[in-house]
């Protein structure tokens, strides 16, 4: 395991490379791309343990972060769909150069899987072997999503203290959603998310997802989408869906910060990686 | 500003991120930031990489690092020992590698939670240590914490019976009831967890903590308030000895256990840089 900072001067990234298996070698690359904001800690654990074992199968395997995300520069309530795509060119490019290959298939989990998508359409990712896991399809509804959970979260007693502390009643911390709206951006689980960002996200749905489904082979792993309201897809891509067995609860609200530990679902995932 | 990807440790299977500012206000003290609970080493919602942001705009140095076992440092397979010895061994691995390797001889120690727990136990043992920050770690219980915490359900007729009825149900389902004034602390989804140590202990170290004049700095969240109630509670949980001479207490009631507001964790990372900056006569 390989830890790197690459990119630009000005927006260093930071990534992992985890080498093949001397003996298993395959020649082949795996990029990851992982979810964002506090699903990307939620996960952390379980794509490490997905990178270890995608290289002990023989596959040299790249994870990284975003910009604003992690240990890469940048600010998160200043990211954006449109840099984020950049970033999964630049990583591959990294991968190419650390492996010294060239075929690479591409890995992508919850928005990861979206970013990928876009940056394969236009941002120049150019990778023809894709395998999602619970993409982002329907962004108003992930939005929403977030907004309901970071509102949970304020109203939970046992986060917020809601006794007296030194003599006196602590003020509640419910008003900060909306001083955070005025100021231009939204709260969320311990992210800003600034409003272009959001815009973005609300400009994901079905139809535009679909235009990004172009030539090469697609696995989804889905507990999930509604893959029949999925349109414009190429005719020339082989897309093919899979019912997860077990649900992940990425959307409970209870468990914002439980780290996921699914092995069902991701031996399930894992063997529609290509 | 220099940003580096490090392995270090004997099996080179530790990773870390040593962050410098382009110009160094103290080319000999750098902030080893550890581990909260299981949250890799960019800490709770990105609290490390934060308060490493911070502590680089203030020209100091810092090192965030995963211990083994968590995050992107693997547990070495030859080491048996136990997990609490083992990270012991992590963190003076960190401090020989910058010691060695990035000639820093001097380290101010940052602990979050079980984090808070691992500071206390290297700074005791680590003579490098010269100050320490822990956010909800030790505090004991006091008269007035008692009285912090038992008025308001005495004042509340209706709070007095949810008590009291719990007690009676706990007499008659368990056959016993847990007084134990003993707390514990954990983070949110109760995946790691520490026990405060005995009193008589941890007076032990503080005593040794004053005779190296180590700097120590608490800082409390309202998420803890099963077992902190004000500030004056860490020194006057220990009367016999003078721990005022070496502590500063902040406490910020509003915020969560782990930061989880923006605002709450801006608060906390400026407080501790300016404490930093100002316990180690760094100038601005």
């Amino acid at each position: 395991m390989k830890p790197v900072f690459f990119g630009s001067e000005s927006c260093k990234l930071y990534g992992v490379y985890h080498e093949a298996d001397k003996v298993k070698d395959s020649g082949r690359g795996i990029l990851i791309a992982s979810p964002v904001g506090h699903e990307y800690i939620r996960s952390y654990q379980l794509v490490l343990r997905m990178a270890c074992d995608l290289a002990a199968q023989g596959f040299h395997v790249f994870r990284f972060d975003y910009s604003g995300l992690g240990n890469s520069d940048g600010q998160f309530e200043m990211a954006d769909l449109d840099v984020w795509q950049q970033n999964l060119v630049s990583a591959k490019a990294e991968l190419k150069t650390l492996a010294n290959i060239r075929k690479i298939s591409i890995v992508g989990i919850r928005l990861g899987a979206t970013i990928a998508l876009m940056a394969n359409k236009c941002g120049g990712l150019k990778i023809r072997r894709q395998s999602f896991w619970d993409p982002i399809f329907n962004g108003k509804q992930y939005v929403g999503v977030l907004k309901k959970s970071h509102s949970l979260m304020l109203s939970d007693e046992m986060r917020f203290a809601n006794v007296a502390i030194n003599g006196s009643k602590v003020p509640r911390a419910v008003s900060q959603n909306d001083k955070n709206v005025i100021a231009g951006y939204m709260e969320a689980l311990g992210y800003r998310y600034g409003d272009g960002l959001v815009g973005q996200l609300k400009d994901v749905n079905y139809q535009s997802v679909g235009e990004c489904f172009t030539r090469g082979s697609i696995s989804i792993l889905s507990g999930t989408t509604e893959y029949s309201l999925i349109s414009n897809i190429d005719s020339s891509c082989e897309l093919s869906v899979t019912k997860s067995t077990n649900d992940v609860y990425w959307e409970d609200p209870i468990k914002v910060e439980k780290k996921i530990v699914a092995p069902k679902v991701m031996a399930q995932f894992m063997g529609l990686i290509r | 500003m220099t940003k580096d990807a490090v392995c270090f440790g004997e099996a080179g299977n530790l990773v870390g991120v040593l962050q410098r500012p382009e110009h160094e206000k103290d080319n000999g003290l750098c902030v080893v930031i550890l581990n909260a609970g299981l949250a890799h080493h960019i800490g709770p919602f990105q609290m490390s990489v934060a308060l490493a942001n911070s502590l680089e705009i203030g020209g100091l140095t810092s090192f965030r690092f995963d211990l083994s076992g968590v995050g992107d440092s693997i547990r070495d397979e030859r080491s048996k020992c136990a997990f609490e010895e083992l990270h012991l061994q992590d963190m003076k691995s960190a401090l020989d590698y910058l010691s060695i390797e990035q000639g820093y001889q001097r380290f101010i120690v940052f602990g979050s939670c079980t984090g808070a727990d691992n500071a206390h136990r290297l700074t005791v043992v680590d003579e490098r240590v010269v100050g320490s920050i822990f956010l909800d770690g030790y505090a004991y219980s006091t008269p007035r914490y008692y009285m912090y915490r038992v008025l308001p359900i005495l004042k509340s007729p209706k709070r007095l019976i949810k008590v009291i009825v719990r007690v009676i149900r706990r007499v008659f389902s368990r056959g016993k009831v847990s007084l134990s004034d003993v707390p514990s602390a954990s983070n949110v989804d109760s995946e790691f967890s520490w026990i405060l140590p005995a009193k008589e202990k941890t007076e032990r170290d503080y005593i040794k903590l004053i005779e190296r004049e180590v700097k120590l700095c608490f800082v409390f969240t309202g998420g803890v308030h099963t077992y902190f109630r004000y500030p004056e509670q860490v020194v006057d949980g220990f009367q016999s000895i003078n721990l005022a001479k070496i502590t500063s207490v902040f406490f910020l009631p509003q915020a969560d256990h782990v930061y989880s507001l923006v605002d709450h964790r801006e608060e906390m990372i400026d407080r501790v840089t300016k404490w930093v900056l100002q316990e180690f006569n760094i100038s601005c």
